[in-house]
């Protein structure tokens, strides 16, 4: 269970991370919808899947 | 737009809303726990929508969308970074659930108080929760009477708007509290979604032939506006200050952390996170495409804030559905303002009239917790007719200080170690230093006061924690039952 917790704390620490070093690092010239825009777009599909699966055996116990 | 049109559509929405709390204070029980948090029985659709109006305010297509149209696609970004904060609730929203259940917490005060074993810590938690809400409160009351104001080229007087959607949140929270805002949130947020999308669209067909038009012209025209730094408004540090607090929103703003406490089931919880997350994808999207719309539309604009109001009152979008857009964000404004007043009114209820006098019978609790809702409500009115500064930097604000909060929450599930001591400093010092900055446009190291009393309190909270003692046995007993619940319930 701690496994659990721990390894999706360290996949948000990543994917939040990222939202906030990539736009402006490697993305920041890039002039296009398919810079940040998409990066973002991306990345809080990727948060909401995530907490789906994270959320999928709620309310299944007793 | 003619100011007759305005007033009729608000009186429809005003009619229709009423209708929606009648039926839905029907089941209502006197008492504090029914009134303030519908007594745990809130279905996850509506616990969904009720979610998503009360943290979408009118600074969505307002605020967001100005902030878009002069600062370009870091908008969307740290929106989108605030959406992908719900995670704390994946973590610990069946928590919240869980121990308020079993300790009956109608509050997220109250279980701090309770967890900490300090009434000292609920009173200051309440205490800087009402100052730090009335302003956020008072930023959507501005939204609307400036929206109306503008949209009916000035005759209907500022303070009118203000009066309209003070009335109506009193109304509707005082009538049937909790039942009745989730209700009537649930009727807005559909407004809010089915509207903004019908009018995003009119927009974008009609002015850019489809989404690939609007991309294409802003590649061509303001190709600035598709990276950060971008024109300039997010810089780094910027986009650092208004995202952080943001991320932690949905565990530091009581309005929202109270709503863990009220679905029926961890089943009903489920689908208020996913259903608030699909809602809030969308409505971002919306917000933003309506920002970008306005530069290219309306390139000359004094300022991020006319951005919505001057797309509609342009003669793309017919005028029936400007009314819709207009009705749609007063809607998000009232969803959170009345959903604000209640919470804080059960904050007045169980964590400062029931500990100066503990031996309070719950009616008069219930009563006296029901008369601070229109007062409130005039607090706020009050503070709105003082008209401070832009939208978006007051919400923000709010944020910060309400940040400070944090620390102690997650030292309540996670940290036996943690202190009544080290939190009420923490939240005291924190809070001050999230004044301090803001209004005293204190910027070390180039960092916003979210990023700054998020550090100060955190390291108050662990430092005053480990020269304290903490509540040992409590604590141990809050944390041993939280754990095996949620494994009972095969949460982890």
């Amino acid at each position: 269970m701690k496994n659990q917790l721990a390894w999706w704390t360290i996949w948000f620490l990543i994917i939040v991370l990222s939202a906030f070093v990539v736009p402006f690092s490697f993305l920041s010239g890039i002039t296009r919808i398919t810079g940040a825009f998409l990066y973002w777009g991306v990345f809080a599909l990727t948060a909401i899947i995530s907490v789906g699966i994270i959320t999928s055996k709620w309310g299944t116990g007793k | 737009m003619k100011a007759s049109y305005i007033y009729l559509a608000v009186f429809a929405y005003f009619l229709l809303g009423t209708i929606v709390a009648l039926y839905a204070k029907r089941g209502m029980v006197r008492g504090v726990s029914d009134f303030f948090i519908a007594n745990r029985t809130i279905g996850g659709f509506v616990a969904a929508l009720t979610y998503s109006a009360t943290t979408y305010s009118a600074f969505m297509l307002v605020g967001l969308a100005g902030l878009t149209y002069i600062g370009g696609v870091g908008a969307w970004g740290f929106e989108l970074i605030y959406l992908s904060g719900l995670v704390l609730v994946a973590f610990f929203g069946p928590r919240f659930w869980l121990a308020g259940k079993k300790y009956n917490y109608i509050t997220p005060s109250e279980m701090l108080g309770d967890r900490y074993q300090s009434k000292g810590l609920q009173i200051v938690t309440a205490v800087s929760s009402i100052i730090f809400l009335i302003p956020y409160s008072a930023v959507q009351l501005i939204g609307i009477g400036t929206l109306m104001n503008g949209m009916s080229g000035g005759v209907i007087p500022f303070t009118a708007g203000l009066i309209i959607a003070t009335f109506i949140a009193i109304l509707w929270a005082y009538m049937g509290g909790m039942r009745a805002v989730a209700w009537t949130d649930s009727l807005q947020a559909l407004i809010m979604i089915i509207v903004s999308s019908i009018s995003v669209l009119f927009v974008v067909y009609g002015s850019f032939g489809g989404f690939g038009g609007l991309f294409a012209s802003l590649e061509t025209r303001y190709p600035e506006w598709l990276a950060v730094p971008g024109p300039g408004y997010f810089n780094q540090a910027a986009f650092v200050a208004l995202a952080l607090p943001w991320f932690f929103f949905s565990l530091s703003n009581p309005q929202v952390s109270q709503r863990l406490f009220i679905p029926r089931s961890l089943g009903a919880m489920r689908t208020m996170v996913m259903g608030f997350l699909v809602f809030g994808f969308i409505y971002t999207f919306i917000s933003i495409i309506w920002g970008f719309s306005a530069r290219l539309l309306l390139p000359d604009l004094a300022s991020g804030d006319l951005a919505t109001p001057s797309l509609l009152a342009l003669n793309i979008i017919p005028t029936s559905i400007s009314l819709l857009v207009l009705i749609g964000i007063t809607a998000a404004a009232i969803s959170t303002i009345n959903s604000i007043i209640l919470t804080l009114s059960s904050m007045v209820s169980q964590d400062i009239l029931k500990i100066i006098n503990p031996v309070m019978e719950e009616s008069r609790l219930f009563t006296l917790g029901r008369f601070f809702v229109p007062l409130f409500a005039i607090v706020t009115f009050l503070f709105a007719s003082l008209k401070l500064g832009l939208i978006a930097v007051l919400s923000v604000a709010s944020s910060a200080g309400l940040l400070v909060i944090v620390p102690a929450i997650v030292g309540a599930f996670f940290w036996k170690r943690g202190t009544a001591a080290g939190a009420i400093t923490s939240i005291v010092i924190g809070g001050i230093a999230a004044f301090w900055f803001q209004f005293g446009g204190v910027k070390p190291l180039g960092w916003g006061p979210g990023v700054w009393s998020g550090i100060i309190s955190t390291a108050l909270f662990i430092i005053v924690s480990l020269l304290t003692t903490p509540p040992e046995e409590k604590a141990e007993a809050f944390m041993s039952y939280v754990n095996g619940a949620l494994r009972e319930n095969k949460v982890i």
